[in-house]
């Protein structure tokens, strides 16, 4: 797994990949299979003034950071999204949870399994893909 | 929104899936979600391995974190500060008081120390403070518009 923090178009092996983790949020790294060896990746910088309005030393700052995977899909534990408990109850009954798919075959997700989760709800893929465009590599 | 076709993702996808939280009786301070799938080509029911999570309790008038289903489907979440009980006391018993929306600035992460306490400067302020969150704290919903 790839992370591209603050880096929007990079190369690996001259494959060419536009839509890097501009701001960071480490919800959908790049996942790669690389034979044994050397690789390349080249990365373009570039840096955005207008975040702080020209303050400061032109520094740009960007991670890439290489993760195995264990080839198969998880669940990505910092994406939990859940409620509150106020006074004893759950102050709503929303959440979230990201899957994320580190292996070779297309999988379907069927379920949730928890306490006091009963039943799970799925929204219309063509709205989550027009919501958050870079997240579906 | 709803449809219970399943969650399809591709080899090396990411995506987030909703979930509703049926509450029942006994409520638990913690819970342990698993997700269960399909590979192509086989049949069988495979879990990904679990992930604990330790509900965060809070008292009634402290900011708290709700969530709830935005427009685009994904879920998202806002804090929540309710009057404190002097403020209800203030006021008159059927007065409804108003909302104060607090819209944070890029990179801002609406779940923290900084956000929650934005008002202890004016704890008994009669209204509701409601700082939602905008999926994410650099882009999402654009309240500049």
């Amino acid at each position: 797994m790839l992370y591209t923090d603050n880096i929007l178009e990079f190369w690996v092996d001259e494959e060419r990949y536009f839509g890097g983790d501009f701001y960071s949020f480490r919800r959908a790294p790049l996942i790669l299979q690389l034979d044994p060896g050397e690789h390349r990746i080249e990365v373009r910088i570039i840096r955005d003034v207008r975040a702080m309005g020209g303050v400061g030393k032109p520094t740009v700052s960007l991670t890439l950071e290489a993760e195995l995977s264990e080839g198969r899909p998880r669940i990505v534990k910092e994406s939990l999204l859940l409620p509150d408990v106020v006074e004893g109850r759950l102050s709503s009954s929303w959440g979230s949870v990201t899957v994320r798919n580190e292996g070779d075959a297309w999988i379907d997700v069927v379920g949730i399994e928890a306490m006091n989760v009963c039943k799970y709800f799925f929204t219309i893929p063509l709205l989550m893909l027009s919501v958050f465009p870079q997240k579906d590599r | 929104m709803r449809s219970n076709s399943p969650l399809r993702l591709a080899p090396r996808q990411s995506r987030p899936l909703a979930l509703e939280i049926a509450t029942s009786e006994k409520n638990s301070s913690d819970v342990c979600v698993e997700v269960l799938y399909t590979a192509e080509h086989s049949p069988a029911v495979l879990r990904i391995e679990g992930i604990r999570h330790v509900f965060s309790s809070r008292e009634l008038t402290q900011p708290q974190k709700i969530t709830y289903l935005h427009p685009g489907g994904v879920v998202s979440y806002a804090i929540l500060r309710p009057p404190s009980k002097k403020a209800l006391h203030k006021s008159e018993s059927d007065t409804k008081l108003p909302v104060v929306i607090g819209l944070h600035g890029a990179r801002v992460e609406t779940d923290s120390d900084l956000v929650r306490n934005t008002f202890a400067g004016a704890p008994d302020l009669q209204a509701w403070v409601l700082f939602p969150s905008g999926v994410t704290s650099w882009s999402g919903d654009d309240w500049r518009r």
